[in-house]
């Protein structure tokens, strides 16, 4: 296996492959996530998705791809009970999130009044006609951060396959995931400790398809005397109050891994029995602060296991 | 005019002869630099990581962007992939 690791979207990226054209692969797949990147960040002035924000109360035509990820997240957001919402991005400004992370973690957020949150609205209030044209309300605004991470992910994993038939895609702990590693059961992950994110807790063997992990450990700030993180619950439009510090999803496609690890993480345990009451084949990993690992892998029910 | 030449020789070669020996026996006096021994003394330097090897610094130009090198490495961990949030 061929490693090759480089930053985009605010996020280490790294590219693995076996077999085949793997220096060609890396090379396009660099490419396309750069290009990607210039057309979902919200930190880019001159990006798709700053644009459509600054075309709220009017008919914007959206690229094919933004079309395509639009559509996904309204499908997602509807899938998640409202839970993953785009929408959110007042709020995450309100908050102080106003700048790259990478930025904050440089100087530090804007030192804005901490005021409470109200409800955020339901994200199918968006349009998509068939000519293309997207309508968001006036004074509404788009954040795709995680969702287009995943789904940039996925396809960069479809183009780095064409040159290698082994390959996978992790940008920042969301990962796709295409064959399998020759003489290994699978792929191995390991899965970071939130509290301590230089050690792993233990490692994962996983198949094909996409992983993805959401924590409110990682994109902490504090705006005037307030720790803020980056997740918020849109039923309170603050930061989520959770029983855990990350929730780890394994699903076929990244945006369903990645919607779902933050509805999870938002919604708690509750959530998280509800949505394996109606369906047992969900899969997903919860890290409590005290280290306890909460699990639906029995695909049975949900465990803490020590 | 000749004679002029002559002495002024002969005085550059004097001045030069005497600094020469002005030079050895200012250095003849001067302390000499001694071997350290007292080991116990020695500040305790912390364990450097092993120099890479010439694989690992690698500098490959990125053909798909042309925006410059980027560093071709293993990633420096036991397991390449990591899942953990960002």
């Amino acid at each position: 296996m061929e490693y090759y690791e480089f930053r985009a979207m605010n996020s280490s990226i790294v590219l693995a492959a076996e077999g085949g054209m793997t220096a060609d692969g890396f090379a396009a797949t660099q490419d396309y996530i750069e290009t990607a990147e210039q057309r979902f960040s919200r930190f880019r002035p001159d990006s798709e998705l700053s644009q459509l924000n600054q075309s709220a109360g009017i008919r914007f035509a959206a690229s094919l791809e933004m079309q395509e990820l639009l559509k996904t997240a309204l499908e997602c957001h509807v899938a998640t009970d409202g839970l993953f919402n785009p929408f959110i991005l007042k709020d995450l400004q309100r908050i102080g999130y106003t700048r790259s992370m990478d930025e904050i973690r440089k100087v530090g957020a804007l030192d804005a009044e901490a005021i409470a949150g109200t409800q955020v609205e339901r994200f199918g209030l968006i349009q998509i006609d068939e000519s293309g044209k997207v309508f968001l309300p006036q004074e509404y605004k788009i954040d795709l951060g995680g969702i287009a991470k995943g789904w940039i992910a996925e396809r960069a994993a479809r183009i780095l396959s064409e040159f290698s038939p082994v390959c996978g895609v992790n940008a920042g702990g969301d990962m796709f995931l295409i064959g399998q590693p020759q003489g290994q059961a699978g792929w191995e992950i390991g899965l970071e400790d939130p509290r301590n994110p230089s050690k792993d807790l233990f490692p994962l063997w996983v198949n094909e398809g996409a992983v993805a992990t959401s924590s409110i450990a990682k994109r902490t700030w504090l705006q005037g005397d307030k720790a803020r993180h980056h997740l918020i619950d849109p039923r309170t439009g603050d930061p989520a109050q959770t029983p855990w510090l990350s929730v780890t999803f394994f699903a076929p496609q990244a945006a369903v891994a990645e919607t779902f690890a933050k509805a999870v993480l938002i919604g708690g345990l509750e959530y998280a029995q509800d949505l394996v009451a109606k369906d047992p084949e969900i899969n997903f990993l919860a890290v409590s602060p005290d280290g306890g690992i909460w699990s639906s892998l029995n695909k049975k029910e949900i465990m803490r296991v020590e | 005019m000749k004679f002029y030449k002559s002495i002024l020789r002969i005085w550059f070669a004097f001045a030069s002869l005497l600094g020469f020996l002005a030079g050895w026996a200012f250095l003849a006096q001067s302390p000499k630099p001694q071997p350290y021994s007292d080991l116990e003394k020695a500040q305790v330097v912390a364990d450097l990581p092993p120099v890479p090897t010439i694989d690992q610094l690698l500098i490959s130009q990125n053909p798909g962007t042309g925006n410059g090198a980027v560093l071709l490495r293993p990633v420096n961990m036991g397991r390449r992939f990591r899942t953990g949030g960002s």
